[in-house]
């Protein structure tokens, strides 16, 4: 039920995320670096395309309350919410699951999309190649959703939002800027550096987002079991 | 069964119910032997407490009033039947008295506030003897 | 004597600078009708968010059902025994009725259906209309039906009549007391319509500043506080030094009001006893009461 409940949360949510995909898909394919192949931009704007997502769907987003909340945003639901017989541990892990099963779902969704959109842009790859590109685009996403899953447990609606979208980009930026090598560089694994081009699987890159994520996930669960309502 | 309590009037509501029984039996709405309403008819009747009700029917039991039979309910004593006798009799009393202070001029509000007063003389010279 | 359902001693909670408990004592008997009073602020509803378990105390203890609410685990087994309405009432805006109730249904496995259906009707509430459409009355019957039909054994309710109109105030009263006379029960109830604490409620505590000022069975409390007024011939000139018991003494004139504790014979006894005096009783409401020691606090 509870996984009911946060599907009735955030449904709409998902429908603008994906609807935003869209536009996402158009800016990259029509803009960015003209030294890269049409492909290749495509996948880099995606890359983008994929955290943001992330950051959305973990938490408050753009209307509906989120299951945990700042004070100044809180909804009074959440009364009602923490006063059924359930552990706050898993009210977060049903809410936080339910979030990443809807990004990965994005993720797959806008891949097969493309793929059954644009088949120019296939450049001879199998099938096969594009569900190992969500699998590994969806594990290096995790440490963005995670850190925004944790914003979410105490920061209002647009601070989560915000903060989250800043912390990755500038998290982005400091990678680029200090020249992180492709084998670790989770962002990269998601986009220019991704199985499609390179054909081998980045294993430390998904090693630090599971690990990252994991973390991210344990202080998030702290900050709920020690809360005050 | 139509009892009327006053919960703001600061009376102890069990106090009230007792009073409303014993008033309903010395008006003879109530008969010696009769069935008394069940505790959840009377909570539910009047909007009020279930155990304030248990204690007004157990106060009832220990003053005699009423017999709890286990099981079956709330019975109105039959001891009881002399007393609405004793009643009857003070009825006439009263009446009598009524009237001769009519004739000495009093309105009815004057008639109860001297018979509050001397009622209420009464409870304190009791206790009082009881405290020698 | 069985155990207190709710047994709480000491309790401490502030929130930044403001102390919202003080040493609170509270004990709430099974089976019991319990109201809770107090001014805004006293410390009501955080008293029951701490039982919630939505809170923690600073110091203290707090037992529900003997078990420690500040403890998570035992928190949740508190919670699956309890019905609570919240002060706010707010339940999700994106559900109906009978989708709220599908809902809760789901956390409890011993729901009555046959509870649900009855409370259903007798509440009329609506099962279709969406959340957000119903008033502030209705959320509160209907927070009241999803606690009665999970079978609880204690319903903690804070101001549960609040946005109700006095025929469905009747109503609720009516079938809080019809749950107490059926099952047993308990209810805990915050509020500060007095009427209708003195209309159910076997037992009161009052709390003020975070912290219990009086507490005992309603009908105790009735009997041994007692207003005497004592008029006198002429006004006196030396003022009355009256024995234990006498605690708050008004004078106006030639008329001396007491509101006594205890030891009320005593205190008639002396008042009687002064030249010229003419002395009068009478019980003392609620009203009186809540007032009196909320006002000299």
């Amino acid at each position: 039920m509870l996984w009911y409940k946060g599907w009735l949360e955030t449904r709409f949510r998902l429908l603008f995320v994906l609807g935003f995909g869209a536009f996402f898909v158009f800016l990259a394919t029509h803009t960015g670096n003209s030294a890269l192949t049409p492909g290749q931009r495509l996948v880099n704007g995606l890359s983008t395309y994929w955290w943001a997502a992330a950051v959305m769907l973990a938490g408050a987003g753009i209307k509906t309350q989120a299951a945990f909340q700042a004070t100044k945003g809180l909804h009074g639901s959440v009364y009602f919410t923490l006063s059924l017989p359930v552990s706050r541990l898993r009210l977060l892990a049903t809410r936080a699951g339910l979030g990443m099963l809807e990004t990965v779902a994005v993720i797959a969704g806008a891949v097969s999309t493309v793929w059954l959109v644009f088949p120019g842009l296939r450049a001879g790859l199998a099938v096969w190649d594009a569900l190992e590109y969500v699998l590994v685009a969806a594990i290096c996403v995790s440490a963005c959703y995670s850190l925004s899953a944790l914003l979410a447990t105490f920061l209002d609606d647009m601070w989560q939002f915000w903060g989250s979208f800043i912390a990755i980009f500038f998290l982005r930026w400091l990678s680029e800027a200090f020249r992180v090598p492709p084998s670790l560089n989770v962002f990269r694994a998601m986009g220019l550096s991704s199985t499609l081009f390179t054909h081998t699987l980045p294993w430390a890159c998904m090693g630090i987002s599971l690990g990252a994520a994991a973390i991210l996930f344990f202080a998030a669960v702290k900050v709920v079991q020690l809360r005050e309502y | 069964m139509l009892f009327r309590l006053y919960p703001s009037s600061g009376l102890p509501l069990y106090l009230q119910l007792m009073e409303q029984v014993k008033h309903a039996i010395e008006t003879g709405a109530l008969k010696a032997g009769d069935q008394l309403p069940t505790i959840r008819k009377v909570a539910e009747d009047l909007v009020m407490n279930p155990n304030t009700v248990v204690r007004a029917y157990r106060e009832l039991q220990h003053e005699g009033v009423v017999e709890l039979k286990h099981g079956s309910g709330a019975f109105v004593s039959e001891s009881v039947a002399g007393r609405t006798r004793v009643i009857r009799k003070a009825q006439t009393v009263v009446q009598a008295a009524l009237e001769r202070l009519a004739d000495l001029g009093l309105t009815e509000d004057e008639m109860r506030r001297v018979f509050d007063n001397e009622v209420a003389q009464l409870r304190a010279e009791k206790s009082a003897g009881r405290q020698e | 004597m069985s155990d207190p359902i709710i047994e709480a001693r000491g309790l401490h909670k502030s929130f930044k600078a403001q102390t919202a408990l003080n040493g609170l004592n509270l004990e709430v008997p099974a089976g019991s009708i319990f109201g809770f009073l107090g001014r805004n602020g006293a410390g009501k509803t955080t008293t029951i968010k701490l039982l919630i378990g939505l809170l923690k105390p600073d110091r203290g203890d707090a037992r529900v059902f003997g078990l420690p609410c500040g403890d998570s685990s035992a928190s949740v087994e508190i919670r699956s025994r309890v019905g609570f309405v919240t002060e706010d009432k707010e339940l999700y805006p994106y559900m109906t009725v009978e989708q709220i109730i599908r809902f809760t249904r789901a956390f409890f496995p011993k729901w009555r259906p046959d509870l649900e259906q009855k409370y259903l009707k007798l509440f009329d509430l609506p099962p279709k209309r969406k959340i957000p459409d119903l008033s502030k009355g209705m959320r509160s019957k209907l927070m009241l039906l999803l606690g009665i039909s999970h079978g609880a054994e204690l319903l903690i309710l804070d101001e549960p009549t609040d946005g109700l109109d006095p025929v469905a105030v009747e109503e609720m009263l009516r079938e809080l007391v019809a749950l107490s006379a059926s099952g047993g029960t308990t209810i805990f109830f915050s509020s500060h319509q007095l009427e209708e604490v003195e209309q159910i409620a076997d037992h009161v505590c009052i709390i003020d500043r975070g912290a219990a000022i009086l507490a005992g069975p309603l009908d105790d409390l009735k009997v041994q506080y007692q207003r005497l007024r004592v008029v006198f011939g002429e006004e006196l000139h030396t003022p009355v030094h009256w024995v234990d018991g006498a605690d708050r003494v008004r004078q106006e004139g030639r008329t001396v009001e007491i509101l006594a504790s205890r030891n009320v014979e005593a205190i008639l006894e002396q008042a009687r006893s002064l030249p010229g005096a003419s002395v009068e009783r009478f019980p003392v409401s609620l009203k009186e009461l809540f007032l009196e020691h909320v006002r000299s606090n």
